[in-house]
């Protein structure tokens, strides 16, 4: 038996994504630049991929650019941004607990003569929007705020922080949207912000397309030149396949998402009563989280109780992947004053639409077992 | 001179390198009526010499270039 919690990493596509994707394998090979019969099947493909992720975020087709990845995405917001804005303006505004793309791209801005304001989050990992307001100066070309944690799933209050557009109208608002949008509504049309990164992947497209949405009036410089491709903005031929899986994907998440919400809210609300009755603290805000995230922090080794559950069929992990492969404290669970010894027994399970409340409770039930164990060979 | 001419429409190729402004106003201006014309934005200094080679090739009129600091603002008449 093998149970899947590792949602938030990459979500496996449903069957009607797969066929939707299948004749783009095949015999829709051609290249949208191109002229023949073949060609315009393949550019009206692209057309409705692209309307299917706009309207999954109450945008208009003309402002998605396709893009690789979220981490793509994510770079090109902040990268993009520094050149238009490069010897005009040279700061920018983060939160602590952004996603690596972000935060490892405000790094390297750094470097090159951008810098940057982190605002810090309270112990529930929210952000309060009148702390952002205070890091902009007249030197501010952007900020970026996530709307949702990949790690520890907490909602920010992006209603709140978008309504700062009005009063801080040259900054360029950017958000990483990439958790959130599969389980809750996004509306740009009530919401300004004028980027916003969208991951295939996280809404149960493929892997290998991600879109930025940006808002038309936006100056942005491209991160990868070359040719017309996405009106010149991001040169490269598109991955078709994974763009009409991604358009698929999010065709069947705007019709379903409120339905996915419901049952995914039931279980974590279920695994969130285990994890009470076995005395293990949840990180960060409940209230105000995405309801496919169960981030925990065991009182023993988090590497060793990931090993157990593995034994027992169950996929999860200690968190960010990044800082998973680096062995490194993350920047995420520090900036909410987990110390490193605490976030050591950092766990995350992360459930899916296939999800069932048997297979929540079974991994709730091998949890408490093998935590009782670990417990009992402590000193 | 920038003010007494009535652009129909603009087309913004900030952060684009020739020929994709190029390729952009060729493909924006074919939409636009005969007589008509389009401001195009760039900062590729590439557009000073590469829009009125496209102007005489293409048979359209290059009405007037406008440079901003590190922008131009160029304007074309649709001809044909």
């Amino acid at each position: 038996m093998s149970l899947y919690f590792n949602n938030a990493f990459s979500k496996r596509p449903p069957d009607k994504v797969l066929q939707a994707m299948q004749p783009f394998w095949s015999e829709q090979f051609e290249n949208p630049l191109t002229e023949s019969e073949g060609s315009e099947r393949v550019r009206e493909a692209l057309q409705t991929a692209r309307l299917h992720v706009a309207e999954l975020i109450n945008a208009t087709p003309e402002e998605i650019y396709f893009v690789s990845s979220g981490t793509e995405a994510n770079n090109w917001a902040l990268k993009g941004l520094a050149h238009a804005w490069s010897g005009k303006k040279d700061h920018i505004v983060i939160s602590a607990v952004e996603h690596f793309s972000v935060y490892q791209t405000a790094q390297f801005l750094n470097r090159h003569g951008i810098k940057t304001s982190i605002v810090s989050v309270d112990r529930e990992g929210r952000v309060d929007p009148q702390s952002i307001a205070k890091k902009i100066t007249p030197q501010t070309f952007a900020l970026s705020i996530q709307c949702a944690s990949d790690e520890i799933g907490v909602i920010q209050d992006h209603t709140e922080i978008a309504k700062l557009k009005s009063q801080f109208t040259d900054v360029v608002f950017h958000t990483d949207a990439i958790q959130f949008v599969c389980y809750e509504e996004l509306n740009l049309r009530q919401e300004p912000f004028d980027l916003v990164s969208i991951s295939s992947n996280a809404i149960y497209g493929p892997p290998g397309a991600a879109a930025l949405f940006i808002k038309q009036g936006t100056r942005i410089v491209p991160l990868i030149h070359g040719g017309m491709q996405e009106e010149g903005l991001r040169a490269g031929l598109q991955p078709i396949a994974n763009i009409v899986g991604f358009g698929k994907a999010a065709e069947l998440a705007k019709g379903s998402r409120k339905e996915w919400n419901k049952h995914l809210a039931k279980l974590q609300t279920s695994m969130f009563q285990k994890i009470e009755n076995l005395e293990i603290p949840i990180t960060g805000s409940v209230k105000n989280r995405i309801v496919d995230n169960i981030h925990i922090l065991v009182d023993v080794d988090g590497e060793a109780l990931l090993s157990l559950l593995l034994d027992d069929g169950i996929s999860a992990s200690t968190g960010s992947t990044c800082y998973q492969y680096a062995q490194k404290e993350s920047h995420v669970l520090k900036a909410l004053g987990i110390t490193s010894e605490h976030a050591r027994g950092a766990i995350l399970f992360t459930i899916g639409i296939d999800t069932t409340q048997s297979d929540a409770n079974f991994a709730m039930d091998s949890l408490g077992k093998n935590l009782k164990h670990l417990r009992s060979l402590k000193p | 001179m920038k003010d007494d001419i009535a652009v129909a429409a603009v087309l913004d190729t900030f952060g684009m390198l020739c020929p994709i402004p190029i390729i952009k106003t060729a493909a924006r201006v074919k939409s636009m009526k005969k007589g008509e014309i389009l401001k195009v934005m760039s900062d590729d200094p590439g557009i000073l010499e590469d829009m009125p080679a496209w102007c005489t090739t293409s048979g359209n009129e290059l009405v007037h270039i406008e440079e901003r600091g590190a922008e131009y603002d160029v304007y074309i008449r649709k001809l044909r």
